[in-house]
């Protein structure tokens, strides 16, 4: 989106959920990654053709020059120029001339707006628009890929300010300098200036607890009539502006984020809670998935797994605590409730509640099997303060902070010189910008391993 | 602008939208007398699981109904003869292959095919995407996949990727009938839209072509590319439909709304989705359908099927002997999606196709998650398949498989009489003989699908 953005500063977007990352690697990358269906192919040729059409109203501003005297002297260059700042790189003979060809079948029997909306129809769902190589040159062969210069500086621009290079990067990216690892943090801390590197770090917030979904989450209207799509955005927004404001204005400490009330944060709760209730198994699994980086498996088959149904004069714990005392359903509950009942005094869309229907509300818990984070707490601020206090919550931090940057999970492979900032990081000697630019720093940021 | 005007407003435009559609395809058929009509194929999907005795229709095998009290699936009583109720089919592969609850409950239905841990795919095919691939070469659309509120898709590539579907009636709507009227002949200003649009495909795919050309592209990431080639080749096919009349004409298209998925506009959603799909199978726009509802595990209040309450912990879950006030909000969601799947027999029932109807050369194989859902258990999974099959399958049937022992025997209660307490699992038949069964009917000449363990067709079932 925001490629497209760049592209058509001015021009609004047509409303399309676009797959969140598209590179093409020669990782064997993360599911979630990009997948063109006939479906989103559909709706990507239908924004284009809208875009296409939009874009080229002004055409003469669009163009930069009169195509009245001289048509391709004209057309031709901002072809090329138009596709080269799409696809973040020089363009090859061949895809120059294909280009110029869809062209002259636009025009044909038209105008040169309509050859040029032609054009811009193909770029704008171009596969090289799409998707972001880290493929290396065509001809390099081994085990070890050494990203293009034109490659790195789309690597450094996704990563800080989640959309395409600038003038100015892609300059540095053909004179060369990218390579030098000064040049890459001198043009990082310069990006890191720009807005578009606030958003890029909120998107991170989002996908790091999973607020994404909460817009889309049923809740009872009947309960809770105020809740809506668009109270629900604005609570993730919020949400958003807390995380950034730590980062950019703050100390960029993990440790300000928990005790400064991240994990209380109303749509932080509502995204991980049932349409009526608090659900303190899903923001067991919140904690114990995203913040100590620990898996809890799926309930084994054939397992009674009624929850207890509500009961006049019982507490949502209540209802959990007898449901978890079967063995077979324990096991896995105690990894996850006993979290989540830190956050008993909020409610299915993350409201403060002194009570729970009357019913006094206990918030007590205890972390067990995380190192460092174990340990009984009273309520959420204790249990912020405990995973704020422990390096493991630190360190499984900056590795799900480090998978996002690389779009793939960090493994031993990649993550050689990563490790020192990991660890600095951990012991609470770097902020998370400071640890951004210690990975564009490092090798495993200019170059890529070959998976089997 | 208040929001029930717009609702209002929404609901006419879905009424009056589908409604009653002129066909090309149709009206060609029938000028040149063929009667060969080809044999669909939807899969359809409910979720939570059933509670049998409710769903279980009354009588014997070829004499038996479903009017009794509380019976889920009365409305289907004047299509009995078009039905085939199956009775005791396990998911087997789901539990065989150690898949647990919703996850393997939303892959298994309509592959056979295990779950591949930790992700969403599956390791085959669906059925309808198998045939697809097979058989649905000359249509504008190879498959159709929709879906109603919250649905999850439960269709998977031949690589077992999972598909999308359309949730949006008026998305269903456009790509069924195009983006506007369709070409005629002579029309210049259509044919040089429909000639750019061509050159653009081919642009685009010219250009994944060298991107697939890169030597050390990891096989996963050229797996996709190879996705974006087919989702690229799909579209060249609509296009050349369009150029060659294949398509339908499309009226006024539906008016969109924020939030198809909230339960206001399921029921309304739900309409306009079988009308679409009616008319795409009417119309031969495609053969190979899947239409979902709410996704596996949902948990969706249902207030238009009188229930308000959390469909999937308040509901399902509390299902069980003796627990009939959730035994009776399970009967209602039923009842709701019977009503569904009611509207969608008479809609395709309504549509004449030589000397039967569009129904009667149509199957539809309707399943679900989960057996008893309290337990999260794939055993004995409610099948019903419907439609007239092209003669292929015996309908107007109740058919029981594994009557003898532990029938209705969940693996959570070994000691229970006829459960035998070493085998906890592997009750029943799998499910995939059924899938074998009718990959046959469909002119397969397969005794296995995407599971070699189980092999052979369901007995009995094919004319």
């Amino acid at each position: 989106v925001n490629a497209l953005r760049a592209l058509v500063g001015g021009v609004p977007l047509p409303a399309i959920e676009f797959p969140p990352d598209a590179r093409l690697g020669t990782f064997n990358n993360a599911a979630s990654l990009l997948r063109v269906t006939d479906l989103l192919a559909d709706g990507l040729s239908q924004v284009a053709e809208q875009l296409a059409q939009s874009a080229t109203v002004q055409l003469p501003s669009l163009l930069g020059c009169d195509p009245v005297p001289n048509e391709l002297g004209c057309v031709t260059p901002f072809i090329g120029d138009f596709a080269a700042k799409a696809y973040r790189r020089p363009l090859s003979e061949v895809e120059r001339q294909r280009l110029v060809g869809v062209y002259t079948q636009g025009r044909s029997g038209a105008d040169v707006r309509e050859g040029v909306a032609l054009v811009l129809q193909l770029i704008f769902q171009s596969p090289n628009l799409l998707y972001r190589t880290e493929l290396g040159a065509r001809n390099d062969a081994g085990a070890q890929v050494k990203l293009t210069p034109e490659e790195l500086a789309s690597e450094l621009s996704f990563l800080v300010t989640a959309g395409p290079p600038d003038h100015e990067l892609l300059r540095a990216a053909s004179a060369g300098e990218l390579s030098s690892a000064d040049v890459r943090e001198a043009q990082a801390r310069r990006l890191l200036l720009q807005a578009s590197a606030r958003q890029a770090m909120a998107t991170f917030a989002t996908e790091w607890l999973d607020l994404g979904q909460l817009p889309k989450l049923p809740k009872d209207s009947a309960l809770f009539p105020e809740f809506s799509a668009d109270a629900a955005r604005s609570m993730q927004r919020a949400t958003e502006d807390r995380f950034i404001g730590v980062v950019f204005e703050g100390d960029g400490k993990l440790r300000s984020l928990l005790q400064g009330g991240l994990l209380t944060e109303p749509s932080v709760l509502a995204a991980h809670a049932g349409p009526q209730w608090s659900s303190p198994t899903h923001r067991g699994k919140l904690i114990r998935n995203q913040l100590l980086c620990q898996q809890v498996p799926p309930p084994p088959p054939g397992l009674i797994v009624a929850v207890p149904a509500a009961v006049p004069g019982a507490t949502t714990r209540q209802r959990m605590l007898t449901h978890a005392s079967d063995p077979a359903c324990s096991a896995c509950h105690m990894q996850m409730d006993p979290l989540g009942f830190a956050f008993e005094h909020y409610d299915a869309v993350g409201r403060y509640r002194a009570d729970e229907g009357g019913l006094l509300i206990d918030a007590t818990g205890e972390v067990t099997g995380a190192g460092d984070a174990n340990g009984t707490f009273d309520g959420a601020d204790a249990l912020s303060r405990q995973l704020a206090d422990s390096g493991a919550v630190r360190g499984c931090f900056a590795r799900q902070w480090t998978s996002f940057a690389f779009g793939a999970e960090v493994t031993d492979a990649l993550s050689c010189s990563l490790a020192e900032p990991l660890d600095e990081f951990r012991a609470e000697r770097l902020s998370l910008s400071e640890l951004l630019l210690r990975v564009i720093r490092s090798e495993d940021f200019v170059q890529r391993h070959v998976s089997e | 602008m208040s929001k029930s005007l717009d609702r209002r407003r929404f609901l006419r435009a879905m009424a009056g939208g589908a409604a009653a559609l002129p066909c090309f395809r149709l009206l060609e058929r029938s000028a040149s007398g063929a009667t060969d009509y080809p044999l669909r194929l939807l899969t359809l999907f409910t979720p939570h699981g059933t509670w049998w005795p409710y769903w279980r229709p009354h009588g014997s095998e070829t004499d038996f109904t479903f009017v009794f009290e509380n019976s889920m699936l009365a409305v289907l009583e004047p299509f009995k003869q078009k039905l085939l109720v199956i009775d005791g089919l396990d998911h087997r592969i789901a539990y065989e292959s150690g898949g647990t609850g919703h996850g393997a409950g939303s892959v298994v239905p309509f592959t056979g095919a295990p779950q591949i841990p930790d992700s969403d795919d599956s390791r085959g095919p669906s059925i309808e995407q198998f045939l697809a691939d097979k058989l649905g070469g000359d249509t504008t659309l190879r498959s159709l996949r929709l879906g109603v509120g919250w649905s999850k898709s439960l269709s998977f590539t031949g690589a077992g990727k999972r598909l999308p579907s359309e949730n949006r009636p008026w998305e269903s709507f456009r790509l069924v009938f195009g983006d506007g009227a369709p070409m005629l002949p002579g029309d210049s200003a259509a044919a040089r839209a429909l000639a750019n649009r061509s050159t653009v495909v081919n642009a685009l795919k010219a250009e994944l072509d060298e991107l697939r050309l890169f030597p050390r592209l990891a096989a996963a990431e050229r797996a996709k590319l190879d996705e974006h080639m087919t989702a690229l080749s799909a579209i060249e096919r609509r296009l050349h439909g369009l150029a060659t009349g294949k398509s339908c004409a499309a009226p006024k298209p539906m008016s969109a709304v924020d939030n198809p998925d909230a339960p206001d506009f399921v029921p309304a959603v739900s309409r306009a989705q079988i009308d679409v799909l009616t008319q795409a199978f009417a119309c031969d726009v495609t053969r190979f359908a899947a239409l979902s509802y709410h996704g596996q595990g949902s948990e969706a209040p249902m207030p238009y099927a009188g229930v308000n309450m959390n469909t999937h912990l308040d509901v399902a879950h509390q299902v069980g002997e003796g627990k009939e006030g959730a035994n009776l909000n399970l009967v209602k969601v039923h009842q709701w999606y019977a009503g569904e799947v009611a509207y969608l027999l008479q809609s395709l029932d309504a549509i004449r196709e030589g000397d039967g109807t569009l129904l009667d050369h149509t199957m539809i194989l309707w399943s679900n998650e989960l057996g008893d859902p309290a337990v999260h258990a794939h055993f004995n999974v409610p099948h019903v398949v419907a439609g007239g099959t092209n003669g292929r399958f015996r309908m107007g049937r109740y058919a029981k498989y594994n009557t003898v022992g532990g029938y209705d025997c969940v693996a959570v209660q070994p000691g229970a009489p006829g459960c035998s307490a070493g085998n906890r699992f592997a009750h029943l038949d799998a499910h995939n003989a059924l899938l074998v069964a009718m990959l046959q009917a469909f002119g397969q000449d397969v005794q296995t699908f995407n599971a070699p363990a189980y092999a052979g067709a369901l007995p009995g079932i094919l004319a």
